[in-house]
């Protein structure tokens, strides 16, 4: 949770660039964003939590 | 200083939380489909929804008092976060917010516990105890739980520093977390946290935390600290209800935008 915390605010939010493998195929993708400016954490429990990330590849 | 208040327990909330960062982004899609991004950093907004439950009538009269003091959302105040690490820069120990006494080295890239390179051996040259501590802007009087990973070759201590509270901890050939809880000057409108090395000594450090409870949570690396000075309740209303006697639940949400 920390470290996702931390990766959107170095992007911040959808501004920030960054290169994603796909977990389907491993293609790496070089060029690619936040879908949001939002991000929601939770912590349901010490060491438990749930939050969501869209990734979207950048065009042109 | 008004300050949000901590639980009898010493933490600031209860599980769960919830945390919302929100940071505007312009954006201009031109024509042709391309897109220019722009980062508007003074447009960031970040929220905490805290939920409580089983309050005493003594934790729900603080609650109530600081919501009368705040004046709802009139008036800001200091919220350290329940869910971060009060240290700026806590894998950087090379950043000006951290004070290092004058005869205290520093190295970086040392193995870490975590399995990363993010440890820092730190060697005291001087003839007495060298300290390397970072001041956080929060009420003295509040419980805090400072704790570190450490790690020497040869073996020695290291005094673990909460304001004028000192704590000596042994330090041994393997990582071995050390955490040490405290309170401070209840006066104060801010608090020094830290480590000091003895002479001569050289120890490696890694993970170094402050948080706002009665013990050490899974170490965060940080960058901007969880201190929010000017945070604000976002509403101007504060519910509870009475489950039993003695027995109240609330939420409580609060926001802080550094252009407010």
């Amino acid at each position: 949770m920390a470290a996702i915390e931390q990766f959107f605010a170095d992007n911040q939010g959808q501004f920030g660039s960054f290169a994603f493998t796909d977990p389907w195929d491993g293609t790496v993708h070089p060029d690619c964003s936040l879908a949001s400016d939002e991000l929601d954490l939770t912590w349901q429990a010490e060491m438990r939590g749930t939050t969501s990330l869209t990734v979207v590849e950048n065009r042109g | 200083m008004l300050v949000y208040p901590q639980l009898t327990t010493g933490a600031l909330s209860q599980f769960p939380i919830e945390k919302r960062w929100r940071q505007r982004t312009v954006v201009n899609t031109a024509a042709d489909g391309s897109v220019i991004k722009l980062a508007d950093p003074n447009g960031a907004l970040t929220e905490w929804q805290l939920q409580y439950a089983g309050l005493s009538d003594g934790e729900l009269a603080a609650l109530q008092q600081f919501f009368a003091a705040a004046e709802g959302t009139l008036n800001g105040f200091t919220f350290l976060d329940p869910a971060g690490n009060l240290f700026a820069w806590s894998d950087h120990l090379e950043n000006v917010v951290w004070d290092l006494g004058s005869f205290l080295a520093k190295t970086g890239g040392v193995a870490d516990p975590a399995g990363g390179t993010n440890g820092w051996l730190l060697t005291n040259s001087g003839t007495g105890a060298q300290s390397i501590t970072q001041t956080l802007a929060a009420p003295g009087g509040y419980v805090f739980c400072l704790s570190a990973w450490v790690q020497a070759a040869t073996a020695t201590t290291v005094t673990m520093l909460i304001g004028a509270n000192r704590s000596p901890r042994p330090v041994q050939a393997g990582w071995n977390r050390i955490p040490f809880t405290e309170s401070g000057d209840a006066t104060a409108a801010s608090i020094e946290l830290g480590l000091e090395i003895p002479a001569g000594a050289a120890i490696n450090v890694y993970g170094l935390q402050a948080e706002a409870q009665a013990a050490p949570s899974k170490y965060k690396a940080s960058t901007t600290g969880g201190v929010y000075a000017g945070a604000r309740l976002r509403d101007d209303a504060l519910t509870f209800t009475t489950e039993d006697v003695n027995d109240h639940s609330a939420t409580v949400n609060i926001l802080y935008a550094s252009h407010l």
